[in-house]
């Protein structure tokens, strides 16, 4: 007899059905699968045959042939496993159900039937509910992020035998609903709060500004000087996700296997700090089937590169590509992977080798290694980074205050109006924030008064700006004045603007 | 006869080994540098060691003394040797005065006033707008400006003294065909164009730690007056000064904070007794003094009408909020972050955000008030 049941497999983010065909006909007693197979897909063969044996199933001494459809998809990872069981069992007429072709199998099998938690089913089910399937098995493990996905029935099993009730109709199982509310109001929580950042004028309102636009951000400052603490503080000053951003970003953390029980989906934007030895397939992602890297997990949220001159050169290099298109293509053999990174950049850097210019009772670098240390970063991704602010160390008496900063909260409300101001501005075009205008549509976006024009140009003759730093000046500015709730971009705009720009390369050698 | 001498001392200063004692035992011993390159290995021998003959025998076979003149001079390279009559008069009175040097450009004019001017390679902001200072208003004096072309304080005395239309010398560690730092060439043409770069070490000598100190002699030995801006207490600049007072020159310091230590240096010196100046019209009057004494100077140079010169007023009229002003009045001459002048801001009573703050900050560097480097401010 023969039978087809539906499951599906990931490739990098994008979901694919595959249709698991099954025949049992006369011929010598033999299992075989074919199918543009990869080696774990292959030995689904043993764990199906040994796992329907264990539960108690009786193979028939007939050829069985199992051909996972479309053919010409290379097939990869272990999910397929109980589609095919489910087959064998329907075809070996052991297993009498109506159709299945409005039900989603999804579950690698062990030897004992028991029905093993996959990557990748969060993205999976949102596409089968998408193809308008009615019905997804998956592993309990996985319930809970397949849950997440609404219009679908979503059921969760631990072993082979509970499946087999279920689909007789004999169990009492209803689908599983995921109570998103607790987990919701979460979301808000972020565990750093501005209020315990003592001090730290600029770097707080280089980060609002960041938060604000969706401007990378560099910062610049000895050791202790708390820039890992600003970093951490950003994405609890960022707007709350929202369930398309949540179901973008947990679909990543899915393919990646980094969902469990606990956290089904990603509630809070997430912060990556990937430390300075990290490998460029590490970061922007990589591999034999070509995993999400760290810029994809930090999908609309913060990627902190503490010591970053101290990346190797090639790692940073490997960012210009995110950087510049928000999505990072990883090309392999078999096909090219999209995954999205659409992040933002807090890159934090010593402003010497030591650490410590310009304090010259401590710092004996020469300029000549400064220029070194930030010559390691390449202009390309320099030019990336609108805003750079820089932080000196902390004293006594700031330490000891008790006088608590403001917190992350009223800078947040800050953030979500000029975010809201952007939404509109940006309604029927591609981008959402200030940092994304490509130049040459800064001049209708960004419209001065005529005496911040005034301004502009005073400050681009002083400042000698060239005209990339120009256009980050203007973004920038609109993003102030979005905080200021200003529609033109005014003079105090573009002054303060100009005090944030990456003045790293100007005076160097000034002989 | 004295071309040829010259060919011939080039040639043997140029023998690997042979230093600038065994040059003049050479020198004493025959009764020209021809003889002794003629002379036969037996009676070379009483002056020269083993290992000085054999490097002797070995680079006579290599290039005969015509050959090698022509090379350097093809480089445009001048040798001059103590009993050259271009060889300067100020170097034969110091003690142990170098053998001959090698000059590209040409060399300091002895008619004329020269100051040396040295100090730290990692110098602070300070120490760099001070020394562009000096060396700019030396430079408009005519006054030569004396120094080593390393990083820090050197090269921006240099590079400022030529900006000004002066000329400038640099003695290098190092061959005078050589630039070292690699990334002076620029300065290095120019220096070679407005001025001469001076070495004691024959062309193509690659710089060496240990030869550094040793040319030290040759900057304070070419000046008149020392002047030393930014000093660690054991450093480069030290040596130099040990040496200036071994030849009998003046010293003169720029004071500079207790608290930094590059500033060590220069206060031990003024307890020392060095002479502290505060300004260029300090420095002339110290010059001056120094020079009468020589008779040979020129004594006119100083006496330029400085009047006609533009200067910065900095009571310049412009009105200012008051919001600038309490602004501009925590500025100091030295570039603090904004961060920190804030933070003074704040405790000296100013109002407002720190937006704000940043705002009044361009304003002031717009008015040509402050300026900035790296985003830290200070006064103009």
């Amino acid at each position: 007899m023969y039978t087809t049941i539906v499951s599906g497999m990931m490739k990098g983010l994008e979901a694919l059905l595959i249709q698991v065909e099954v025949d049992i006909a006369y011929g010598l007693p033999i299992f075989d699968m074919v199918g543009n197979m990869s080696g774990e897909v292959k030995e689904a063969k043993e764990r199906v045959k040994i796992a329907l044996k264990n539960i108690g199933v009786k193979l028939p001494n007939l050829r069985i042939t199992v051909n996972l459809s479309p053919a010409n998809v290379r097939k990869e990872g272990t999910g397929l496993d109980l589609a095919v069981a489910i087959g064998v069992l329907i075809a070996s007429e052991q297993l009498r159900v109506g159709a299945m072709s409005d039900t989603l199998f999804i579950g690698e099998v062990g030897l004992n039937g028991e029905i093993k938690g996959v990557k990748g089913v969060l993205p999976l089910v949102k596409f089968a509910q998408e193809q308008k399937l009615k019905r997804v098995i998956v592993p309990a493990e996985n319930v809970r992020e397949a849950a997440f996905v609404n219009g679908i029935e979503v059921y969760g099993v631990l072993n082979l035998s509970q499946v087999i009730a279920l689909l007789l109709g004999r169990s009492e199982e209803k689908p599983y609903i995921l109570e998103t509310d607790s987990l919701w109001e979460e979301r808000g929580v972020c565990k750093y709060d501005f209020k315990d950042v003592k001090g730290q004028y600029m770097a707080r309102r280089g980060a609002e500004i960041a938060a604000a636009g969706f401007h990378h951000l560099l910062l610049l400052g000895p050791p202790g000087a708390g820039k890992t603490m600003i970093a951490k503080r950003i994405p609890g000053i960022m707007p709350s996700l929202t369930r398309e951003e949540s179901m973008e970003l947990s679909s990543v953390y899915s393919v990646s296997g980094k969902l469990n029980q606990k956290e089904p989906f990603i509630t809070k934007r997430p912060f990556l700090a990937p430390h300075h030895t990290a490998s460029e397939q590490a970061l922007v992602g990589g591999g034999r089937t070509a995993n999400p890297g760290m810029i994809s997990l930090a999908h609309r949220a913060v990627l902190f590169m503490d010591e970053f001159p101290e990346f190797s050169r090639n790692v940073i290099e490997a960012l210009r590509q995110p950087l510049e298109e928000r999505v990072v293509q990883i090309a392999r053999s078999h096909g090219v992977y999209t995954y999205p990174a659409e992040f933002m950049l807090v890159a934090a850097a010593n402003p010497c080798p030591c650490g410590y210019f310009p304090d010259r009772n401590r710092c004996n670098c020469t300029e000549i290694e400064i220029r070194k240390y930030f010559n390691k970063i390449s202009g390309p991704v320099l030019d990336r980074i609108d805003l750079c602010c820089e932080m000196t160390p902390i004293n006594i008496e700031e330490l000891q205050t008790k006088e608590l900063g403001e917190n992350s909260e009223t800078i947040r409300n800050r953030v979500l109006k000029a975010i809201e101001i952007q939404k509109k501005r940006f309604e029927g075009t591609p981008y959402r924030f200030n940092a994304e205008i490509p130049s040459e549509s800064i001049a209708s976006y960004c419209e001065l008064d005529t005496k911040a024009e005034e301004t502009l140009q005073k400050i681009y003759r002083k400042l000698r700006l060239t005209a990339r730093s120009y256009y980050k000046l203007l973004k920038v500015s609109r993003t102030i004045a979005d905080l200021d709730n200003s529609e033109h971009i005014k003079d105090k705009h573009i002054k303060e603007a100009g005090c944030y720009r990456l003045s790293l390369f100007e005076g160097m050698e000034e002989l | 006869m004295k071309k040829r001498e010259v060919m011939y001392a080039a040639w043997f200063q140029n023998v690997e080994f042979i230093g600038e004692r065994t040059l003049y035992a050479l020198s004493e011993y025959f009764e020209s540098f021809e003889e002794a390159y003629k002379a036969n290995g037996e009676t070379l021998k009483k002056v020269l060691s083993e290992k000085q003959f054999l490097h002797y025998i070995e680079a006579k076979k290599k290039i005969s003394p015509k050959d090698y003149i022509d090379i350097i001079t093809g480089w445009g390279i001048r040798y001059v040797p103590f009993f050259d009559e271009l060889f300067p008069a100020k170097l034969s009175h110091i003690p142990t005065p170098p053998f001959g040097i090698y000059v590209k450009g040409h060399l300091p004019n002895e008619e004329r006033a020269s100051v040396a001017m040295i100090g730290a390679r990692a110098c602070s902001d300070y120490g760099k707008e001070v020394a562009a200072y000096f060396a700019k208003e030396l430079g408009e004096f005519g006054i030569q400006v004396v120094s080593g072309m390393a990083r820090g304080i050197d090269a921006i005395s240099q590079a400022n003294c030529l900006k000004a239309g002066g000329e400038t010398y640099a003695v290098l560690g190092c061959g005078v065909d050589v630039c070292y730092p690699g990334e002076f060439r620029r300065l290095y043409e120019d220096i070679s164009m407005h001025g001469g770069l001076i070495s004691t070490y024959p062309p193509t000598t690659q710089p060496m730690a240990g030869l550094f100190p040793a040319r030290n002699r040759i900057i304070s030995g070419l000046s008149d007056v020392v002047l030393v801006i930014e000093a660690g207490v054991k450093s480069g600049t030290s040596i130099t000064v040990d040496m200036a007072l071994e030849q009998g020159k003046e010293v003169a310091v720029i004071p500079g904070r207790i608290t930094d230590r590059l500033s060590h240096g220069c206060l031990n010196l003024l307890k020392q007794g060095a002479s502290l100046v505060l300004n260029v019209d300090e420095l002339l009057i110290l010059l001056q003094e120094t020079i009468g004494t020589q008779s040979h100077l020129d004594k006119n140079i100083l006496c330029k009408n400085k009047n006609d010169k533009k200067r910065i007023d900095f009571n310049k009229k412009v009105s200012l909020s008051s919001g600038q002003k309490s602004v501009l009045s925590i500025l100091t001459k030295e570039l603090v972050s904004a961060e920190k002048l804030y933070d003074t801001w704040l405790k000296e009573g100013g109002l407002g955000d720190f937006s704000y703050f940043m705002e009044v900050l361009m304003d002031l560097e717009l008015l040509d008030l402050s300026k900035s480097n790296k985003n830290r401010f200070c006064i103009r």
